[in-house]
């Protein structure tokens, strides 16, 4: 992932032009054991980018983890910007579940 | 249907991403993964979306652990809990009268719950007719009850009515069915027969499956175009 850096707490960036799919925004990864992975990207960069580069960090396959954004999974196609994501939002982490219940 | 979809690459027309190969699920009596139940959920969503508008079915299944991650958002002063904040602001406007969503418990059942505004109800359907854990239910009343209008709103439980389950794979055509038989008023009927969670699964292949030919088609033509 090019124009991501993880692993680190994001430097808070004032002034940033929200409307700017250029500009840069950080986004915090927080798995439901409370690990954090920090990621900065543009606004106009596909969230699945963060997802596979989030994935390969922490070592699991994409498809076994579920990323939500306000409560709601991210979609392929979604960005920053079009989620209207601000400076230091969160992305919750959640493992895949199953369910059917032997008798 | 099974030999014109082609059984690789991504579903599209589904809000929650997956393979096509995945759909295979609803053709045997493999157990649903989140995935799965998040397609059921779109499609009952789809039903009664026009006939019901002020019922909401929350399509993900993480719900009950982010409100306990973020604790209710009511209290939460941090920035992580603003979400939490925003996502219960649907809730004071008046426009939602039901909000059902979906519980995994032990990592190998699903629930169904309804939170009904009309009636400050609690609705909890487990297809084997298991109490609710008071873990669970205490999460639920500390997020539920801060929003109703003060002073004093509590939200009481009750039972929400679910077929029985008698085999060891149903539950989570059985709780979808009930939550979205709840939201509908019965409009989608509860379950009856055996021989109908065969035909629910089934139905919400071609569901899927005929959405995704249809896109696809379309893209298909878009493209030579």
């Amino acid at each position: 992932m090019s124009d991501n850096e993880h692993g680190g707490n994001p430097s808070q960036d004032e002034g940033v032009k929200q409307e700017d799919p250029n500009a840069t925004i950080n986004i915090k990864v927080v798995s439901s054991t409370g690990e954090e992975v920090f990621f900065k990207i543009k606004r106009s960069t596909k969230l699945s980018k963060l997802q596979g580069a989030y994935a390969s960090k922490v070592g699991k396959d994409v498809s076994s983890i579920r990323f939500l954004y306000d409560g709601d999974r991210i979609q392929e196609d979604d960005t920053p910007l079009s989620l209207e994501m601000e400076d230091n939002d969160t992305i919750d982490v959640m493992v895949e579940q199953v369910g059917g219940r032997r008798l | 249907m099974l030999s014109s979809l082609p059984w690789t690459g991504d579903i599209v027309g589904v809000f929650s991403s997956g393979t096509v190969d995945m759909l295979a699920a609803f053709l045997t009596n493999d157990w649903l993964s989140d995935n799965h139940i998040h397609w059921i959920l779109e499609n009952y969503s789809r039903d009664i979306a026009d006939t019901h508008p002020r019922s909401l079915i929350h399509l993900d299944t993480s719900l009950l652990t982010l409100i306990e991650v973020y604790g209710g958002g009511m209290s939460s002063e941090s920035t992580e809990g603003h979400w939490l904040k925003r996502f219960n602001t649907r809730f004071t406007t008046g426009d939602i009268d039901r909000f059902g969503f979906m519980i995994n418990v032990n990592g190998n059942h699903w629930v169904a719950c309804v939170l009904d505004f009309r009636t400050h109800e609690i609705l909890y359907g487990d297809s084997f007719h298991k109490p609710i854990r008071q873990a669970h239910l205490d999460v639920l009343r500390s997020w539920a009850d801060d929003l109703l209008p003060k002073p004093g709103g509590h939200f009481n439980l009750k039972s929400l009515p679910i077929t029985s389950q008698s085999d060891g794979f149903s539950c989570g055509i059985l709780a979808t069915n009930a939550l979205a038989s709840y939201c509908s008023d019965g409009v989608i009927p509860l379950i009856s027969e055996t021989s109908e969670l065969v035909t629910t699964r089934l139905k919400t292949f071609l569901e899927i499956a005929n959405r995704h030919n249809e896109l696809v088609g379309t893209c298909i033509r878009i493209c030579r175009l």
